[in-house]
């Protein structure tokens, strides 16, 4: 059976190299995560600690003599709602005497969540299978290296369609042939299942107009974040103060419990970028996303009742919760804040250096609330409760990252970190209180 | 080239290396694939599935024996699970226990005919004799060691060796029966 030899047609070895350069560039791709997470690394160290200096923090425990929340007969801060058609609900607030006892304020426990560790998403692309050129012809093969060794070898290319044979009543079909090997060319096309390859003149300085899709995939972490003017300079920490005005009578101290210390949470983004180039260096990029943003504070137990919240110092705005959650209380327990956007961005990109791929984008991101399942901080009763309404659905985000191209196969892999801030507050009437999150952004050119 | 050289070229990622070694390799190997399967296109399958298993996996090649031995070796395997998976040969790829008197006189028949020939004769086997006798009588596996690889008892394999040599005797001894017919028919 060693004197049997046989060539296999051409595009056998083209596959099995397409195959091994698939498995190669997949090797290669992964190479680049380790070096991305450590510039992210760097980068994320650098902004936490910048993010550290403004956080969201409750202010130092104040604790005062006969100084609380007004009774129930005397809504001072409330007034100003008579004049407001909402405040016709017929719901009184009541505040029970009962739940504000003596108590020293102490400020939320709040420990630092653990750290997890930022979760690059790599979307690592399918590359699709290279093409292989039609079949040929093959040649008559009379000499080859195998023929020359041996005299009885033969030498088949191509393919060739085995007869069937009943081996009792008939004899092989190439039996009359069995005298003397003879060499048929055979056309019969090989079985391919991809077009064949079209190799067109390579343009390497044209700027292609056409848009170019992307699909992005983002990670990191958000927070909220605040900006106040105070005689003219900026301060990134929260300042609550407690309602004016006096106790109705009442004995005993009253404290006030600010709202809870806002901890940053996990931050994902998913979708699709359409991107058009400009000139050489600069493109154009707009596309749809999916923004999930969290944070985590600290609450107290929940309360099924039904009751009337308002929403002080911002009198002008009644709110309704059949649940909420106790701030006046020092027992306290994590709640996740989670917000999910759907976002339009609109974005430049612009290539910082000529000779590498190293992208540097900037823009603002039109963000729309679809769905959450944050509190907000009621300072009348100290009570955190949930209602839509009491956000802007409507975000404007601005953003800025840059992003390391790697090529494969003509659609290349760009990684980098990134960072945006909401330029638009998140809750009504509240202070300010922006959006913001950082992270490794991820995206892949899919289609050109 | 020195195998050793050229393994070491291949493991390199060097292209020129990976295509001598595969145009080294690729005809004995096709012929390998060609006795497993009943059609020049399934065996380029096979070739191809067991190139890229030998490419993927050379670091696990010890310089102790050939490479032609370990790349043999991996066609063989790739072609049996290729039986295994393609829907073509799996209804028939069935190893049914036959009580056969198994005959240990392993005489050669007295017909001479080509490589090609005989390679096409034992492609009309049923793929469970077909497989069984090429791992016997060409590649040299013991009854124990083709048990293991397709998950058979011994007594299967030897009794649907016997089957398979059986069958393959008839026919060749037909084929050389006509032949003979039709020189005398020329003659006349």
């Amino acid at each position: 059976m060693e004197e049997l030899k046989l060539v296999p047609s051409e595009p056998v070895w083209e596959k099995v190299e397409m195959q091994i350069r698939k498995e190669k560039d997949r090797r290669r791709a992964l190479l680049w995560i380790p070096l991305f997470a450590l510039v992210g690394a760097g980068l994320w160290l650098g902004i936490d600690k910048y993010a550290q200096r403004t956080a969201f923090k409750s202010p130092p425990p104040v604790k005062e003599n006969h100084v609380g929340l007004p009774a129930s007969e005397s809504h001072a801060p409330v007034e100003s709602f008579k004049a407001n058609p909402k405040a016709t609900s017929g719901n009184h607030l009541t505040i029970p005497k009962a739940g504000i006892e003596n108590r020293r304020f102490t400020p939320g426990d709040v420990k630092r969540s653990s750290a997890k560790a930022i979760e690059s998403s790599v979307a690592i692309s399918k590359v699709p299978k290279v093409s292989v050129p039609a079949s040929k012809e093959t040649a008559v093969a009379e000499s080859t290296e195998n023929n020359n060794k041996n005299d009885k070898t033969e030498v088949i290319q191509g393919k060739e369609s085995i007869p069937s044979i009943q081996p009792k009543t008939t004899q092989p079909s190439d039996s009359s042939k069995a005298a003397k090997p003879t060499i048929s060319a055979t056309t019969q096309p090989v079985k391919t299942d991809s077009t064949a390859v079209k190799a067109g003149p390579v343009k390497k300085y044209a700027i292609s107009r056409q848009w170019k899709f992307n699909l992005v995939v983002a990670s990191g972490w958000s927070g909220l974040g605040k900006v106040e003017f105070s005689n003219g300079q900026k301060s990134m920490n929260v300042y609550s103060s407690p309602p004016s005005g006096t106790s109705n009578g009442g004995t005993g101290q009253y404290s006030y419990y600010g709202p809870s210390a806002v901890e940053k949470g996990f931050a994902f983004t998913a979708g699709a970028r359409a991107k058009k180039q400009l000139t050489k260096r600069t493109s154009f990029a707009t596309g749809l996303l999916y923004d999930y943003y969290s944070n985590t504070i600290q609450v107290g137990s929940q309360v099924n009742q039904n009751t009337t919240l308002l929403s002080y110092p911002v009198s002008r705005f009644y709110y309704s919760a059949y649940q909420y959650y106790s701030g006046q209380t020092t027992v306290l327990q994590p709640y996740k804040n989670k917000y999910h956007f759907v976002t339009v961005p609109a974005e430049m990109d612009w290539q910082i250096l000529k000779k590498h791929p190293l992208n540097l984008s900037f823009g603002l991101s039109f963000q729309y609330l679809v769905a959450t399942n944050a509190l907000r901080y009621d300072y009348n009763t100290q009570a955190y409760f949930h209602n839509i309404s009491a956000f802007n659905r409507a975000q404007l985000m601005s953003g800025i990252s840059m992003t390391y191209s790697v090529p494969l196969r003509k659609k290349p892999l760009s990684f980098g970190p990134q960072f945006q801030y909401g330029l638009t507050r998140l809750e009504k009437g509240n202070a300010d209180n922006h959006l913001f999150s950082y992270g490794l952004k991820a995206q892949w050119q899919f289609k050109n | 080239m020195d195998q050793y050289v050229l393994v070491k070229d291949c493991l390199r990622g060097k292209r020129t290396a990976q295509k001598q070694l595969y145009d080294l390799f690729a005809g004995p190997m096709l012929s390998v694939c060609y006795r497993y399967t009943k059609s020049m296109a399934d065996a380029e399958d096979v070739l191809q599935e067991g190139f890229v298993k030998v490419f993927f996996n050379l670091h696990q090649y010890k310089s102790t024996g050939e490479i032609g031995a370990w790349i043999r070796r991996i066609m063989v395997t790739t072609a049996i699970n290729y039986l295994k998976r393609n829907a073509r040969y799996q209804s028939e790829l069935v190893f049914p226990e036959e009580h056969l008197h198994v005959v240990d006189n392993e005489a050669q028949p007295e017909v001479k005919m080509q490589a090609k020939e005989l390679a096409d004769l034992i492609r009309q086997l049923p793929p469970g004799y077909q497989t069984i006798f090429n791992l016997y009588a060409v590649e040299g596996y013991n009854h124990v060691e083709i048990g293991k690889m397709l998950g058979i008892q011994e007594s299967t394999s030897r009794s649907q060796y016997a089957r398979a040599r059986a069958l393959l005797i008839q026919w060749m001894e037909q084929k050389e029966n006509a032949d003979k017919r039709n020189v005398y028919a020329k003659l006349i």
